[in-house]
C-alpha cells in the first residue's frame, strides 16, 4: 500500500457540506503524537477517531524477554509522569508473587516519592492548561514549584523523571539526609503559593467560559468506557485506589477522595487542583514519622514467581493502572498486561467533543491529561 | 449489604465451576455463550457488572485466552470472564452493545492477538501499521523478521 491509498483508506466517508480535518500527530494541544481525525460540518464535530502507534514501543512484548527486574524500567516510559508510581505497581506485583513483606520504611518512602511524583504532574498539568488556552505566565508558576520537586528526586533518586527508584523489596537506596528539610520546605513554599493557582486561573472569566459546561461526560457514559482518576472522580464515580484497595502506606493515612458531579472540564480542573491539597495533607502525615529500620529486603538475585496469575492496581496521576501478570515459573514474564488510564480515558474524548466546537477540542484534551506514551505503550 | 459475588455466580450460572484469577473469582464461558451470559452479568439485579476495566488475552498456545475483567460500580465486586478460543479459530462476538469501552480494548486485541470481534464496527490495526504481518503478543511471533520484511518490502532499510 503507497502513502496515497494510505490516507485515502483512513479517510471517514463524508458527504458534500462536511469535511475532515486532522488534528495532530504534531499539534502542541495533544501533548505527544495522537492523532485525530475529525468530521466537521461547520465547525462543529460530528465524528472523531483517534488514530494510534505513533510512540507504540511494545513494552508488553518487550517485557516478555526481559527478567523481573529489568521489565520495571520500561514502565517508567509508559506514563512518564507518574514514573514511580508505574514502578510501584510493577514491584508490588512481584512482591505479591514472592510473598515478600516490604519494611516499614520503604513503605513510607514509597507513598511519599508517589504523592510527590502526583504533586509533580498535577502542577505539569495545571500549566499546560493554561497554555493551551493562551495563557503563558501559569507554566512558569506551576515550573516553580515543580522545581523543587525534581531537585528532591534528583538528590535521593539520582534522577528527575524516570527515577527507576522502586526495586521489589523496597526501594535503590535510603533517602538524602536533606530529604525531610526539603520536603518540609516544599510543602509550606507550595501552601503559601497555591491561591495563586486560583488567583491565575480558576478565577479567570476567560479561563471559566472556556471549560464551564464544556466536554461534559455523565456518570453512565463513565462507567460504560471505564474512565479513572479524576476524569471518572469529576463525574461523579468514586474510583480512588488509594481507598478502596489501599497499598503501602495510605492505610494509615487520612485524606479525601475528591468528588465532582458537574462532569465539564472545569469540574475536572477543580478536581485535580484540590487532589494537589490532599497529596500535600498526605506528605504532612508521613513526613514527620518516617520509620527507622531496613529500606529493602534482601531478594534473591533472580526471580523467579510461582506458576500462576498475579494483579495489583494503583492509583497513577491520571488513574487506574492495573498489572496483570501470568508467569509460567521462569525467570521472565509469560504474559504482561498494563490497564494503563490513559487508554480508557481516551475513549471518553469522542462523548465529549461530539456536538460541540472544534476549539472546545483544545479545553477538552487538556483536561483529559493525556499522556500519550502510556495509551500506546 | 450485598451478597458476596461467588454465591451469586453459582446461583445464577448453576452449570459453571468457579474459579480464580489472581485475586479475583472467574468463571470460564464459551464463545457461543458469551453474549447471552454478558446479558445476564450486566442486567441481574444481583450482579450489574457495568464496567469492562481490561480486556485482554493470553496466548497459550495452541489455545488463546480472552480475558474480561468486569467490575460492578454499585456493588464493589469484581469478576474475571475467561473465554478460550483454538488457535485455528479466532473469532469472538463483540462485546461493544454491553461495554462502550470494548470499541477500544478490543481493537487492541485484535491487533497484538488477532483475534477477530464480530461485530465490531471499526475493526482495523490500532498500533501497528494496516498492512503490517503478524501479531506481536503471538508467541510465534517473530519479532526481528517481520520487522525486516516489512522495512525492506517498503524500501526503508537502510544499509
Amino acid at each position: 500500500m503507497n502513502m496515497e491509498q494510505h490516507i485515502e483508506s483512513h479517510i471517514i466517508q463524508s458527504s458534500d457540506d462536511e469535511f475532515i480535518i486532522n488534528v495532530g500527530p504534531q499539534h502542541p494541544s495533544t501533548h505527544g503524537v495522537l492523532h485525530l481525525q475529525l468530521k466537521l460540518d461547520g465547525e462543529k464535530i460530528v465524528d472523531l477517531r483517534p488514530f494510534l502507534g505513533y510512540i507504540h514501543r511494545g513494552i508488553e512484548k518487550m517485557s516478555e524477554s526481559l527478567t523481573y527486574k529489568q521489565f520495571i524500567y520500561l514502565t517508567s516510559r509508559m506514563d512518564y509522569l507518574s514514573a514511580h508510581i508505574n514502578n510501584q505497581a510493577c514491584c508490588l506485583v512481584i512482591e505479591k508473587g514472592l510473598q515478600t513483606e516490604v519494611p516499614e520504611r520503604a513503605k513510607v518512602i514509597r507513598t511519599l516519592m508517589a504523592e510527590l511524583t502526583r504533586l509533580a504532574s498535577h502542577q505539569l498539568w495545571w500549566g499546560s492548561t493554561g497554555l493551551d488556552m493562551g495563557a503563558v505566565s501559569p507554566f512558569f508558576y506551576a515550573f516553580r514549584e515543580r522545581e523543587m520537586i525534581l531537585e528532591i528526586f534528583e538528590e535521593t533518586c539520582g534522577s528527575r523523571l524516570t527515577m527507576n527508584y522502586c526495586v521489589p523489596g523496597g526501594v535503590m537506596n535510603d533517602i538524602h539526609p536533606d530529604f525531610v528539610r526539603k520536603v518540609k520546605q516544599l510543602i509550606k513554599q507550595f501552601r503559601e503559593n497555591i491561591h495563586e493557582y486560583d488567583e491565575l486561573l480558576t478565577g479567570n472569566p476567560i479561563f471559566q467560559s472556556r471549560t464551564q459546561g464544556i466536554g461534559y461526560l455523565s456518570k453512565e457514559d463513565a462507567i460504560a468506557l471505564s474512565c479513572s482518576g479524576p476524569v471518572a472522580r469529576a463525574s461523579g464515580i468514586s474510583c480512588d485506589v488509594r481507598k478502596k484497595n489501599p497499598y503501602d502506606a495510605y492505610d494509615r493515612v487520612s485524606f479525601d477522595e475528591i468528588i465532582a458531579t458537574e462532569g465539564d472540564c472545569f469540574a475536572r480542573y477543580r478536581v485535580r487542583l484540590e487532589e494537589m491539597k490532599q497529596s500535600m495533607n498526605i506528605i504532612e502525615q508521613l513526613i514527620d514519622n518516617i520509620p527507622t529500620g531496613e529500606y529493602r529486603t534482601k531478594i534473591k538475585g533472580i526471580i523467579k514467581l510461582p506458576v500462576g496469575e498475579y494483579y495489583q492496581r494503583v492509583e497513577t496521576a491520571r488513574g487506574e493502572l492495573g498489572v496483570y501478570l501470568v508467569s509460567d515459573g521462569s525467570n521472565k514474564p509469560y504474559r504482561i498486561k498494563f490497564r494503563t488510564p490513559n487508554f480508557s480515558n481516551l475513549g471518553a474524548l469522542k462523548p465529549m467533543s461530539l456536538g460541540g466546537k472544534i476549539g472546545d477540542l483544545v479545553a477538552i484534551m487538556a483536561s483529559l491529561d493525556l499522556i500519550i506514551p502510556d495509551i500506546d505503550r | 449489604m450485598s451478597q458476596p459475588v461467588e454465591e451469586a455466580i453459582k446461583k445464577i450460572f448453576p452449570e459453571l465451576t468457579l474459579t480464580s484469577w489472581a485475586q479475583f473469582p472467574a468463571i470460564e464461558i464459551s464463545r457461543d455463550s458469551l453474549l447471552s451470559a454478558c446479558e445476564k452479568l450486566t442486567t441481574h439485579p444481583d450482579l450489574r457488572f457495568d464496567m469492562l476495566v481490561c480486556l485482554t488475552a493470553v496466548d497459550r498456545t495452541p489455545r488463546l485466552e480472552v480475558l474480561y475483567h468486569l467490575r460492578s460500580t454499585t456493588h464493589g465486586h469484581e469478576l474475571i470472564v475467561k473465554t478460550e478460543l483454538d488457535e485455528s479459530q479466532l473469532e469472538i462476538p463483540s462485546v461493544v452493545s454491553f461495554w462502550k469501552a470494548a470499541e477500544l480494548f478490543e481493537l487492541e486485541v485484535y491487533d497484538m492477538f488477532g483475534i477477530t470481534f464480530t461485530g465490531h464496527s471499526d475493526l482495523r490495526r490500532l498500533f501497528m501499521p494496516d498492512d503490517w504481518d503478524g501479531y506481536p503478543l503471538r508467541k510465534s511471533y517473530k519479532a526481528s523478521e517481520v520487522a525486516d520484511n516489512y522495512l525492506k518490502s517498503h524500501q526503508l532499510l537502510i544499509n
